[in-house]
C-alpha cells in the first residue's frame, strides 16, 4: 500500500530524465567542427575578392595592368591562392573590351564547377583607368 | 492535515513542468542566437569585401584626380572621374543592387573637394575631400555606409643663408606629410629668388645642391649661389603618389 502511493521516487526518475535531456541538447548545440565561410562557392567568392583587394590596396594591381605585366600578374595571384584553387583572370577596360591577349590562368581547366567574381579597379595615376577584373576560381579536387 | 500533504504534492509537479518550461525557453533562446550569429557572419564577410573594395576604388579614384588637378588638371575632373567610378560600380555590383552616390566638399578651403594652397609663409596644401554614401541591397544582403575620403599632400619649408656679399650658402629643412603623417618625396625641385618680384632660379648641380633624406619625411637642402641677396626659397615637390605640391619661404640671415 505505501509502495502504491509513494510516488516521489518516479519524480526523481523523471527529474533525472529531463537532467539528461538538458545536458543532450547542450552537447547537441556544441558545433562538431568549425564552419568557415559557408557553402563552398561562398568560400572561393570570398578567396576571389580577397585575392584582388589584396593586391589592390597598394596599387599593385592597376600598376601591373598598366605595364601589361601578366607573368608577374599571374605569379601574384597564384601566390594568394591555395595550389587546390585553379583561376582565370580576365581584365577588361570599363566598356567591358577585354585588355589581356594572353590567358592569365594557373593551367586548363579540370574541374567545370567555377566561381566568378567582379572587381572594380581604378588606377591612382594621374592618367585615370577604370578597370573589370574578373577572377574566376575552381578547386582542383 | 490530508490538505497540506496534498498541496506539497503538488508543488513538486508543479516545479518540474516550470523547470521543463523555462529549459525548453533557454534551450530555443540559445538556438536562435546561434542561427542568427551563423548568418552574421556569413554575410559580414561578404559585406566588408564588397564594401573594402568600394573604399578602395574611391580612394584610388580620388588620389588620381587630385595628382591630375595638382599637376596642372582642370579641378572637373574629380567629378568627372567620380561620375565614372559610380557607373562602373554600379554596374558591376557585388550582390544584387548597387548605388553611390558622391559629394566634393564645398566649404572653405575647399572648392568642388580640392584645396590647393601654395602659400609663401612655407606651407604648401594638396587636398581633396569627398563624402560618399553606399547603398546596396540583395537577395542574401543590404547595408548602408557613409564615409568620407580625404587624400592631402602638405609641405612647410623653413631656410636661412649665410656667407659673403656676393657668395651665399642656403639652408633649408622642407617636411613632407600625407593625411596619415610623414610621407615620402619622389622628387624635390628647389628655386630661387634673389630680387624682389625677379625671376625663379633653379637650383642646379653646379650651385651644389645637397639633399639629405633622413626616411621620416624631413628633408634638409643646401646650396651656394652667387647672388647679392637671397630673398626667397621655394621648394617642389611630388610625392610618391605622384600628387604635387609647393611651398616658398622667405630666408632669414643667420
Amino acid at each position: 500500500m505505501r509502495f502504491l502511493k509513494d510516488n516521489r521516487g518516479q519524480i526523481r526518475v523523471i527529474e533525472a530524465f529531463f537532467a539528461a535531456v538538458l545536458l543532450l541538447s547542450a552537447l547537441a548545440m556544441i558545433p562538431s567542427e568549425t564552419h568557415v565561410g559557408g557553402s563552398n562557392d561562398e568560400i572561393l567568392h570570398s578567396a576571389a575578392q580577397r585575392t584582388l583587394i589584396t593586391l589592390d590596396s597598394d596599387g599593385t594591381l592597376s600598376r601591373l595592368i598598366e605595364n601589361e605585366s601578366w607573368t608577374t600578374l599571374r605569379k601574384c595571384v597564384q601566390s594568394l591562392l591555395s595550389p587546390t584553387i585553379w583561376f582565370n583572370l580576365t581584365i577588361f577596360d570599363e566598356n567591358m573590351n577585354p585588355i589581356n591577349e594572353v590567358q592569365i590562368s594557373s593551367g586548363s581547366q579540370i574541374n567545370k564547377d567555377t566561381v566568378a567574381a567582379d572587381y572594380v579597379c581604378a588606377s591612382s595615376g594621374s592618367n585615370y583607368r577604370i578597370y573589370v577584373i574578373r577572377l574566376q576560381l575552381s578547386n582542383v579536387n | 492535515m490530508k490538505r497540506k500533504r496534498r498541496n506539497s504534492n503538488n508543488s513538486g509537479q508543479a516545479l518540474i513542468i516550470t523547470s521543463l518550461i523555462i529549459t525548453m525557453l533557454l534551450l530555443s533562446t540559445a538556438y536562435y542566437v546561434f542561427e542568427i550569429e551563423k548568418n552574421v557572419t556569413g554575410n559580414s564577410t561578404s559585406i566588408d569585401y564588397a564594401f573594402m573594395a568600394t573604399k578602395l576604388s574611391t580612394l584610388n579614384t580620388v588620389v588620381s584626380a587630385l595628382a591630375n588637378v595638382s599637376n596642372g588638371g582642370n579641378p572637373s575632373v574629380l567629378r568627372a572621374s567620380l561620375s565614372r567610378l559610380v557607373s562602373a560600380v554600379e554596374s558591376h555590383s557585388y550582390d544584387g543592387e548597387s548605388r553611390l552616390l558622391f559629394k566634393p566638399l564645398n566649404s572653405s578651403p575647399y572648392q568642388d573637394g580640392i584645396e590647393i594652397a601654395w602659400e609663401s609663409n612655407g606651407l604648401g596644401i594638396s587636398s581633396a575631400h569627398v563624402s560618399l554614401s553606399l547603398n546596396a541591397s540583395g537577395p542574401s544582403l543590404s547595408y548602408y555606409s557613409e564615409y568620407a575620403v580625404n587624400v592631402t599632400t602638405a609641405l612647410t619649408l623653413q631656410g636661412s643663408f649665410t656667407g659673403n656679399d656676393s657668395e651665399k650658402t642656403v639652408n633649408a629643412t622642407c617636411r613632407v606629410y600625407d593625411e596619415q603623417g610623414f610621407a615620402l618625396a619622389k622628387d624635390i625641385t628647389v628655386l630661387y629668388q634673389n630680387e624682389t618680384d625677379g625671376p625663379w632660379i633653379p637650383v642646379s648641380p653646379v650651385d651644389t645642391l645637397n639633399v639629405i633624406d633622413y626616411g621620416n619625411g624631413t628633408y634638409s637642402l643646401s646650396f651656394n649661389v652667387y647672388a647679392q641677396n637671397v630673398l626667397e626659397i621655394s621648394a617642389q615637390v611630388h610625392d610618391t603618389r605622384d600628387i604635387f605640391v609647393m611651398a616658398n619661404a622667405t630666408c632669414n640671415i643667420v
